[in-house]
């Protein structure tokens, strides 16, 4: 399948990753926060890592200082009830993917747990925020 | 010094260890409170990712359950609730989060007032508590949890 902006709509393999950003809100005393797992028009973006490094995730940020980057093995979110990774390229973003996450507030909250605990970080925070006084 | 025929009046005492530990908790969770005021000082778009900003009412309520269960569970049953993280949570929410040795719970408090608040929690293992509750009302269910 191809997309109107010309990119091959792939399935993502089970053992492949998908980077997401994490801003530094999100942290509290260098421990990643489960508020970072959220839906921005109905998906959560992350970047399949067979066409993204780390590195471009982090960079696409306007502000890459500011954020990390977690990594999510796609077959860990795709154990958990009714999540998927697909494969949903941008113009400027052939990695672009989505997790949809559920309206249901209940099982959103189950899920984040989940995620929260599925994710690494691969890219900490390179700077202080702690002193800067911006982490929540 | 007592006297044959008045009356002995005993100063009750509060045992120091068990002042000391109140204010140690109280301490620690005014603390908590006091960082999550942070909270209101983002600025819409604070993520660079269109997230809006915190209400002061979705934090009241917050602290507001939390100070209830607090005070209920020390009341009832002379425990002390461990102190949670207050962290922004998705689409202007807020989210107390106990990640604890052998158990972890995470409750979150809707930006709508009317909302009721979601919880999940587990052992790390088949024990599962998850629902709905009314943040304005103690809830025995989660306050066992806590109680663990």
């Amino acid at each position: 399948m191809v997309d109107e902006l010309g990119w091959t709509v792939e399935k993502i393999p089970d053992s492949d990753s998908v980077f997401m950003r994490a801003h530094e809100t999100y942290f509290r005393d260098g421990a990643l926060t489960a508020g970072v797992f959220t839906a921005k028009d109905g998906g959560m973006s992350a970047d399949w890592d067979k066409y993204s490094s780390k590195e471009e995730t982090r960079n696409r940020a306007k502000n890459p200082a500011r954020n990390a980057v977690l990594s999510l093995s796609v077959g860990g979110v795709r154990q958990m009830k009714g999540l998927d990774v697909e494969h949903r390229p941008e113009l400027e973003n052939r990695a672009h993917s989505e997790i949809d996450l559920p309206d249901d507030r209940e099982e959103l909250t189950e899920i984040r747990v989940f995620l929260l605990r599925l994710a690494d970080i691969v890219i900490p925070l390179t700077r202080d925020p702690v002193g800067e006084q911006r982490t929540i | 010094m007592p006297t044959a025929g008045g009356t002995l009046q005993w100063e009750r005492e509060t045992p120091s260890v068990q002042k000391w530990e109140h204010q140690e908790e109280d301490r620690d969770l005014k603390a908590e409170i006091e960082q999550a005021r942070k909270i209101l000082e983002l600025k819409d778009n604070w993520d660079d990712e269109g997230s809006p900003v915190f209400s002061k009412d979705t934090l009241d309520r917050a602290v507001a359950f939390l100070v209830m269960h607090s005070e209920q569970i020390r009341k009832c049953y002379h425990l002390h609730l461990p102190v949670p993280k207050i962290s922004p949570g998705p689409k202007g929410s807020i989210d107390l989060h106990w990640k604890r040795p052998d158990w972890e719970l995470l409750v979150n408090i809707p930006a709508n007032a009317d909302g009721m608040a979601t919880f999940y929690g587990d052992n790390y293992g088949v024990q599962k508590i998850k629902g709905s509750v009314d943040p304005r009302l103690f809830n025995l269910g989660l306050a066992s949890w806590l109680m663990n």
